[in-house]
């Protein structure tokens, strides 16, 4: 059966997030497959791709007599939580940003609101329904 | 659908441009040396929307660009390249920025009143501002009251805290 697009990049996602959780240890690639439910032809095209951008190294090893692939993590995904969502890396006025300009960090419209909604969702829980 | 592991080059793309930049920045990730024509087959982008986020990733260094003469028709086109390696530091750049600018406004907070009519869009105005239209907002006429900026004060402290931790990682 062919995936789709959308459903390569999810599962390129998911083998990957597996191979980083296992550490520099790394993981057989059939362990993999296994717990995500695909087959050694799908799974193999993955880890290939996932190999080709440089994210993952596949070592050939010999495991109970047989060939596999052991997977290790070559890059660690980058947290970016911190300003995922910040408005000046989009801004229209970044160039014109300034102190001293018509627009800047005193007057902006949007670092402040922006600071507020995040300190507001991860500081303060949301109290849960009652019914 | 939010992609939690991911490229960082995608995720910045994705930072910048959104949706139609992450499916370039995959398909430049999946063919390196792709031509803008190549991307948006890949994609099934236009080809204007494809050169707009090029031409933008370009601008921030995040790609580069060699011109090649076409063997086929003879003109010149230009092979993209993602930069992988610059993907770090745009971030840690765009958290120094982002962290000046929330240090300038804490001390903008901290150190003036403000003043605020309750109308929706209008700004924000100093005592000095205040005084000088009578406490009466010079856009809408409606009277000026002082504004509690407490929580904005707390919430640019809590968010520099965080970045000042994740600059010096």
């Amino acid at each position: 059966m062919e995936r789709t697009e959308e459903e390569l990049v999810d599962l390129t996602s998911r083998v990957y997030k597996l191979v980083v959780e296992r550490g520099k240890d790394g993981v057989l690639q059939s362990e993999i497959w296994k717990e995500l439910g695909l087959t050694s032809r799908d799974g193999s095209r993955l880890a290939i791709r996932l190999e080709r951008r440089g994210l993952i190294g596949r070592v050939k090893v010999l495991e109970e007599g047989r060939w596999t692939y052991k997977l290790t993590p070559l890059r660690f995904p980058t947290d970016m939580a911190s300003i995922e969502k910040a408005p000046c890396i989009v801004c229209q006025f970044e160039s014109k940003c300034a102190i001293d300009g018509e627009i800047g960090p005193y007057n902006c419209p949007w670092i402040g609101p922006w600071a507020m909604k995040e300190f507001r969702e991860l500081t303060q829980p949301v109290a849960p329904v009652t019914t | 659908m939010k992609i939690e592991y991911e490229d960082t080059f995608v995720k910045v793309a994705g930072l910048i441009g959104g949706p139609d930049y992450v499916r370039v920045a995959r398909a430049l990730l999946n063919n390196e040396n792709a031509t803008d024509e190549e991307i948006a087959s890949a994609t099934g982008l236009k080809i204007k929307t494809v050169r707009k986020s090029l031409y933008d990733l370009f601008g921030r260094s995040l790609i580069t660009g060699v011109r090649v003469r076409d063997p086929k028709r003879g003109w010149f086109v230009y092979r993209w390249k993602a930069q992988r390696d610059q993907t770090d530091g745009f971030i840690q750049t765009q958290r120094k920025k982002v962290l000046g600018r929330l240090k300038q406004r804490l001390e903008y907070e901290e150190t003036h009143e403000f003043y605020h009519c309750g109308t929706a869009g209008d700004p924000n105005r100093t005592f000095e501002d205040a005084m000088e239209s009578f406490f009466k907002c010079p856009t809408c006429s409606k009277p000026l009251n002082r504004l509690d900026n407490t929580e904005l004060k707390d919430a640019l402290r809590w968010k520099i805290k965080q970045l000042e931790e994740d600059v010096s990682k």
